[in-house]
């Protein structure tokens, strides 16, 4: 290591920072807004879940306009650092000045030629640049770049993969923003909880952030293969050399079992407690506490 | 399925899975340490009741999160060994950092919380969920530097094994 001041001040990084921890708050919000949804509309605990539910959506909106803001920014850095992988997200086979955003793109199945799209005229160079005109580079450009700077390969993400998750990804956020900012409007009438929508909200607040959020990851992840470390080292050559495919098999299906016997407990944990409501909370904690430390006091 | 294809899965579904839990308890934190700042300055006691049931969640969340973290860090030195090796130097700081300053922050904290309530000045016990609710953002803070060293090291001339040489930018 010869510079770790550098390594602190990656503006990559700090941008991915902002975008995540704002994205934790975002999806606090939405938990905090669907438990008490749940709860409101089956009028248990009114004023604790309004109090609840009103702090979530103020601080959803806050927060998954952060994560906007945070991604736009972004996609215009990533323009110049990854331009691959906003090619990829955008299925954008040959660079273009100005840009347009895919509306719906379909490939073969190779997922390496494009069949058939849609596409909204400059809307990905305000994406990527934040005007109408600048130029987008395309995959096949980049193809025939990398070979030159690297060698022979195949230097192209799976684009089904980003390609799709970069709009559920959004999708979902967009909905998450709109929806935050429906709620914070709602909460100005007193009764707001007998409102019909409420009973959509404990369902759809739960899953949406987790299904924006794991996309997003699996985009900036998926969108930077083949590399590992970007433009310095292959996920190829990165794997473990003595490891064995039965290894690989026993590791994954360990981790599975014993992930998903995780997942149970931790489903069935946050029910029961999520269920029991906050006048269980309260009393538990104050018998357990004791208990465990071993103190009667 | 060969070796390298396992290797992504495997990393993928395990990295999946430990950020399923992680942003909840990035953001509930912040939460609870408000809602016990709240009641801390009313004695509302609405304000304790909302900082005990969701605190109880933001726990669950917690526990499950570290489980699987740990399995990350391990994957690194097991199936990624090349890997490590090759950009270790670099990439093993921002985690060591995490680790000893930001995971035993947020850990150490949390324990005052959890069993300190009554036992400890009640400032102290307010300090400590707002200390670990900062530790929690620290710790993704130093992962998320780790991981942009990844996604965005500017290029280099040529690829030297060194990781002195990798990292002059």
């Amino acid at each position: 290591m010869v510079n770790f001041g550098a390594l602190v001040a990656n503006p990559k990084a700090w941008i991915f920072i902002w975008h995540t921890l704002a994205d934790g708050l975002a999806m606090a919000s939405f938990l905090i807004l669907a438990v008490s949804a749940w709860h409101l509309v089956r009028k248990q605990n009114v004023d604790f879940f309004k109090r609840s539910f009103q702090m979530g959506a103020l601080v959803g909106l806050i927060a998954s306009t952060l994560v906007f803001l945070g991604g736009h920014t972004m996609g215009q850095y990533m323009r110049e650092v990854q331009p691959m992988k906003m090619a990829a997200l955008e299925a954008l086979w040959e660079t273009e000045q100005p840009a347009p955003f895919s509306l719906l793109t379909i490939g073969d199945l190779s997922g390496k030629q494009e069949v058939w799209s849609v596409r909204i005229p400059y809307a990905m160079s305000f994406l990527a640049c934040n005007n109408f005109s600048c130029e987008v580079k395309g995959v096949n450009e980049l193809q025939a770049q990398y070979e030159a700077q690297y060698g022979p390969g195949d230097y192209i993400p799976l684009m089904v993969v980003t390609y799709w998750t970069f709009r559920i990804m959004m999708f979902f956020g967009l909905i998450m923003m709109g929806a935050s900012a429906w709620f914070l409007w709602a909460t100005r009438k007193k009764d707001y909880e007998n409102a019909k929508w409420m009973k959509l909200v404990p369902f759809g607040a739960l899953f949406l952030p987790y299904l924006a959020n794991a996309s997003g990851w699996i985009l900036t992840e998926m969108g930077r293969q083949p590399w590992i470390v970007y433009g310095l080292l292959k996920v190829q050559d990165a794997v473990s050399p003595n490891l064995t495919v039965l290894d690989l098999w026993i590791s994954l299906i360990g981790y599975t079992v014993v992930y998903g016997s995780l997942a149970v407990a931790m489903v069935y944990l946050m029910k029961k407690t999520v269920l029991a409501g906050p006048d269980a909370a309260i009393h538990e904690s104050v018998d357990v506490a004791p208990a465990i430390v071993g103190s009667q006091d | 399925m060969d070796l390298i294809t396992l290797s992504r899965w495997q990393f993928g579904l395990t990295t999946i899975y430990h950020w399923l839990f992680v942003p909840l308890t990035l953001g509930l934190g912040w939460f609870v340490a408000f809602m016990q700042t709240r009641y801390y300055q009313t004695k509302d006691e609405t304000w304790r009741k909302m900082t005990k049931f969701w605190g109880k969640l933001f726990l669950i969340n917690f526990a499950i999160g570290v489980v699987t973290g740990i399995v990350q860090e391990f994957q690194f030195g097991m199936n990624w060994s090349e890997y490590s090796r090759y950009v270790g130097d670099i990439f093993g700081a921002p985690l060591a950092v995490e680790a000893l300053l930001a995971f035993f922050m947020e850990s150490t904290f949390l324990g005052i919380w959890i069993f300190g309530e009554g036992r400890v000045p009640e400032k102290a016990h307010l300090a400590s969920i707002w200390l670990a609710a900062l530790g929690s953002n620290l710790s993704a803070i130093w992962i998320l530097l780790a991981n942009g060293f990844m996604q965005a090291r500017p290029p280099l001339p040529t690829c030297s094994m060194k990781p002195t040489d990798a990292w002059k930018w």
